[in-house]
């Protein structure tokens, strides 16, 4: 250990030691590639990785490689950013480049597709996400700013235990996507290379502090994610609102909704229907792939909401009940509007929005559902069980897409429907066949067989696990319905929105009810000739059965509702299914009579990512103040040594020159200027215990309150901002871990 | 000796030699600090600031046998050592001291006189002994050579050999007065030497017992640590070609005592090691390059910001967790 030739060169930084600075490199990139491999929860396959940790390996050798020989702290920095930027306009933008590397105009247009890409990829992709090359592009950019950071940190600013802050980010950017901690790992090797960094780094005293400190922050950081999710429950229209925002696919995380120990407010209405409305958010068209999803349809921008196009194939004989229906939207975060089909028209909502003409779903690309309050004029389509049984067999053209299902889709699902309509002639008959064959009580509703036994997910490979069952939800009653359908050519698609929720009736005599992430639902819609787009509810126990669409058989699993009739009080899950897990049943009699009212439990999420984030800011603080009272015990007992240690750090946080090669009476001679007279007396009555302590062979006692009117006095003449400063970002702490890489 | 009845005695000696050497407090209390660590002197700047004047002044304070020795080109071993002189009425060798025998030793510009006449210092100086045609006699005790030399870069002067070099304690300079001093010693001299009005103020025993009551202050081990730390540095950096000696560690601790005995203190702090760093270490060091002041160069630019910067960078052993 010498740090003398610091002292005595201090115009110039010495070279590193060359074990430390390529140790501590190659351990930052350990860290950055665990935490990286962290992402796997939320993008597939791992090629991605191997590409973004090649960047980091350049940035971090180059990074390296200019510190074994510059003189200069600023140039590796130099030579990271440099290098982030050449290897990312190397992959991404070669063609734009002069030879490749050097930019031009071009090069940064490039950069702005790649990055519209990313974010319109991001948007549109289910989880897990493939990285396509926006996605890539973004992933290398944000992987090359955060090696510079790391390496910058950690060298060129001295700070290594900083040098962790940047791989929590990282860390933490699945658990924004999705609640659950199944990165643990990934956590756990992260947390292991910023221990190893920190030992590296520092070879104070202080090493032990850092170590024990590290290794609670990991320990809190593996627990607090366990104790987060009856946090994020209470955040209103919490996880699956947030993934209908980034555009992922609704029927992912519909399931992971339902199954949430408490429900949130999704949205309050009232309607001048006397029952409860289905209100869809979308709707899975395209059955071409292996899972339905939406078809990626192009909304023209120009489909202004004001006026929404006539319901597609609503023959003008078929009645139409004309509904208003006023709309206040909770704390959802959709892009999708929630609207009973089919709208007419929508008014009061903020935002630009616009309408499918196929779907007549309602989305915006910018705003949000989140505290829309607006009005729905709709129509619902009441056809006679005549006129449905009149529209016939027949595929209208431009309907083909809606009979298509893949080749992979399991013969069983084909034959159980020829199966269940034997005896049926017209498509409608087929239908209600279909629809009783779920209802029919040979089926169980239940939100965890699928996932115990992995079939979760409307994709077609699961659907002959679930005829086999017996057993799921929504998702799977709907697209097993809409699939059967299919194979029997009738066009089909699924809706996704809300059952009607629960009605409270209001003094005025309407009736206003409340809808939660319980009521989240899927259904299959069917198309009939000259009718249109006709909803159907083959999942037992959840909504309510359409009056056009009878069941022949009670639905055993709603006992005290009689299907043959339309249901005038809607359901609810919590109502409505019986068998659903003990724990979920009860939901707060309270809080549904308080109507999720915003002060019981519903914590806007900005609030508690406030909360979190002035947590993490006063750790310093707390940290600093507990090393002080510790301490001032210590001193209390007679060590002048930690009264001086305290002094000393008191000062350094102070920004005051405290160098440990000043002694006690040095330090004092400095000191001493800021300090009222009274603090220069009790400043030198520590400075001769110190002396007597450390030096003669009788120690003299320190008193704790001397040290307490020489800090007190110190941060007076400081000032308020450099006090304060002092308080929160207590700088002895730092130089404590900060590392002697120096060597003569 | 009682350390408040050593105190008070050191501060009379420091009056006396005020009413001589005005305005350089520090270089005094430096040369009695050596004094009373029973350490040699080396005084060292150009002629005409006070160096002998110093010397004298300081010898004349105590009272014990005090010889002067005029180096010169021609000064011969003998000259300073004594000679052995056939005695016609004994029809013996008889042995004539030479000046070296007396408890202070003046040697004035002492790099004016030949290297082989410099080196009879040697063996005197390390081990209180003259060897003189086969014989050895003992020298008094205490035994302080206080010797003045010319900057190396005056005209006839032979630089020190190395090994003598490190045998003073301490090399200290006295620099130029300030205005007012200069014409205070304008006014002093006007009429008559003010070295006449020095009387002495302890003798050879209360001399013998301050030095052993200097020896008996207490050095913690922090404190050894430290100035074997910083020690340990000057051999380790890469400005210095030759480090400090095990002797100049050892001298740099005896000389850290007397001056916190001076100080009043009965236990040596960091700050006696800083304070003596440079005088003890100074004249010892060789810098690694020979441009810019050399190792005895005057003041000894350079490796004095070495010694100044090594001593900031040794951390001070305060802490419980001892040095970093």
């Amino acid at each position: 250990m010498s740090p003398t030739s610091v002292a005595v060169r201090p115009k110039v930084t010495p070279k590193l030691d060359v074990a430390s600075n390529w140790l501590l490199s190659a351990l930052m990139l350990v860290g950055l590639g665990a935490a990286a491999a962290g992402l796997s929860s939320i993008i597939s396959d791992a090629v991605w990785w191997f590409v973004i940790m090649t960047v980091a390996l350049l940035v971090f050798a180059a990074g390296a490689t200019v510190r074994s020989f510059a003189r200069r702290r600023i140039w590796p920095s130099v030579a990271t950013a440099v290098t982030a930027f050449g290897v990312i306009t190397l992959m991404f933008a070669p063609s734009e480049s002069l030879l490749a590397l050097i930019p031009t105009p071009g090069t940064f247009e490039r950069f702005g597709e790649l990055q519209a890409l990313g974010a319109a990829s991001i948007s549109r992709q289910a989880i897990p996400a493939n990285a396509d090359e926006g996605i890539l592009f973004l992933l290398c950019v944000g992987v090359a700013l955060i090696a510079v950071a790391m390496d910058t940190l950690a060298f060129t600013l001295r700070v290594p235990a900083t040098a962790g802050v940047p791989m929590l980010v990282l860390l933490l950017v699945p658990s924004f996507v999705r609640s659950e901690l199944d990165n643990g790992f990934s956590f756990v090797l992260t947390a292991a290379a910023w221990i190893a960094i920190l030992l590296v780094g520092s070879r104070r005293p202080g090493r032990r502090m850092a170590a024990g400190i590290a290794v609670a922050a990991v320990t809190a950081g593996l627990v607090l994610p366990l104790a987060l999710p009856p946090l994020e429950s209470s955040q209103a229209g919490g996880e699956s609102p947030a993934g209908f925002s980034t555009g992922i696919n609704p029927i992912i995380t519909l399931g992971d909704d339902l199954r949430r120990g408490t429900p949130s407010l999704a949205l309050r209405y009232t309607s001048n229907e006397a029952e409860g409305q289905y209100l869809r958010l979308t709707a899975l068209t395209d059955f071409s792939g292996r899972s339905w999803g939406d078809g990626d349809p192009e909304i023209s921008p120009e489909n202004s909401v004001d006026a929404i196009g006539a319901a597609p194939g609503l023959g003008p004989d078929v009645p139409v009940i004309a509904v208003t229906t006023d709309i206040s939207v909770s704390n959802i975060l959709s892009r999708w509007l929630p609207a009973p089909y089919a709208p007419t028209s929508v008014t009061g909502l903020v935002g630009v929005w616009a309408w499918d003409p196929d779907a007549l779903t309602i989305r915006t690309e910018l705003s949000s559902a989140r505290g829309q309050q607006y009005t729905v004029e709709s129509q619902r389509i009441a056809p006679s069980i005549d006129q449905l049984m009149a529209a016939g067999t027949t595929v209208e053209s431009g309907f083909e897409r809606y009979v298509q299902v893949p080749e992979d889709l399991p013969a069983v699902v084909g034959s159980t429907a020829l199966e269940v309509t034997a005896a049926a002639t017209s498509n409608y008959e087929k239908a209600v066949a279909l629809q009783d064959y779920f209802r029919g009580g040979e089926f169980t509703y239940s939100e965890d067989a699928p996932v115990d036994n992995g079939y979760d997910g409307s994709g077609a490979s699961v659907l002959d696990a679930f005829l086999a069952a017996k057993a799921g939800y929504c998702v799977h009653f709907s697209s097993a319905m809409a699939s059967m359908a299919r194979t029997l050519g009738m066009p089909a698609r699924i809706a996704v929105g809300f059952t009607p929720g629960q009605g409270t009736l209001q003094d005025d005599g309407t009736t206003e009810y409340t809808v939660t992430t319980f009521n989240l639902h899927a259904w299959p819609e069917l198309y009939f000739a000259n009718i249109g787009w006709v909803r159907f509810e083959p999942t037992p126990g959840r909504g309510t059965v359409p009056e056009f669409a009878p069941l022949a058989v009670d639905d055993p699993a709603t006992p005290g509702v009689d299907e043959s009739v339309p249901a005038v009080v809607p359901t609810n899950a919590a109502t409505a299914a019986p068998d659903l897990p003990a724990e979920k049943t009860p939901v707060d009699p309270d809080l549904q009579a308080a109507g999720f009212g915003s002060s019981t439990g519903a914590v806007p999420w900005w609030i508690v990512a406030v909360a979190a984030l002035a947590a993490v800011l006063l750790v310093p603080a707390v940290a600093r103040s507990v090393q002080r009272t510790r301490r001032l015990a210590r001193v209390a007992a007679g060590s002048a040594e930690t009264a001086w240690d305290e002094l000393r750090d008191t000062a350094d946080d102070l920004g005051l020159k405290t160098d440990r090669g000043l002694t006690p009476r040095q330090l004092r001679d400095d000191l001493r200027q800021h300090l009222s007279p009274s603090g220069v007396d009790a400043l030198d009555r520590l400075r001769a215990a110190v002396e007597s302590e450390a030096f003669a062979e009788h120690a003299g006692a320190p008193d704790a309150a001397d040290v307490r009117t020489v800090i007190r006095s110190l941060r007076r003449s400081a000032g308020v901002w450099s006090a304060m400063l002092a308080t929160f970002v207590p700088r002895s702490l730092a130089s404590r871990w900060r590392p002697e890489l120096v060597r003569a | 000796m009682p350390h408040d009845e050593f105190y008070a005695r050191t501060r009379e000696i420091l009056r006396m030699i005020e009413t001589v050497i005005d305005g350089k407090r520090d270089a005094v209390e430096m040369a009695l600090t050596v004094l009373l660590a029973e350490g040699h002197l080396l005084i060292e700047d150009v002629p005409g600031v006070g160096k002998t004047m110093l010397a004298r002044t300081l010898a004349r304070t105590m009272d014990c046998s005090v010889t002067r020795i005029q180096f010169t080109p021609d000064l011969l071993p003998a000259d300073i050592t004594g000679v052995s002189v056939y005695n016609q009425g004994d029809r013996e060798f008889e042995f004539k001291p030479g000046p070296i025998f007396a408890n202070i030793v003046i040697g004035d510009e002492i790099n004016r006189a030949s290297p082989k006449t410099q080196s009879a210092l040697l063996e005197s100086m390390e081990e209180g002994q003259v060897t003189v045609d086969g014989r050895s006699y003992s020298l008094g005790t205490p035994f302080i050579v206080i010797a003045t030399q010319n900057p190396i870069e005056m005209e006839g002067t032979y630089p020190l050999p190395e090994a003598q070099r490190d045998r003073f304690m301490a090399r200290i300079s006295m620099g130029y007065p300030d205005a007012a001093a200069e014409l205070a010693m304008l006014r002093q001299r006007a009429t008559s030497s003010p070295l006449d009005a020095v009387r002495p103020v302890v003798g050879i025993s209360q001399l013998a017992a301050m030095i052993a009551t200097a020896r008996s202050v207490f050095a913690s081990r922090a404190v050894e640590q430290y100035a074997v730390a910083i020690a340990q540095a000057t051999r380790d950096d890469r400005e210095l070609r030759l480090g400090a000696s095990p002797r100049a560690t050892l001298q740099l601790l005896r000389a850290a005592k007397a001056r916190a005995a001076l100080d009043g203190r009965e236990f040596v702090l960091p700050d006696d090691i800083d304070a003596l760093a440079i005088p003890v270490f100074g004249h010892r060091l060789i810098a690694a390059r020979r441009s810019g002041g050399g190792s005895t160069g005057f003041g000894g630019g350079t490796i004095s910001d070495v010694i100044s910067a090594i001593v900031a960078a040794t951390p001070v052993p305060i802490s419980a967790a001892g040095p970093a």
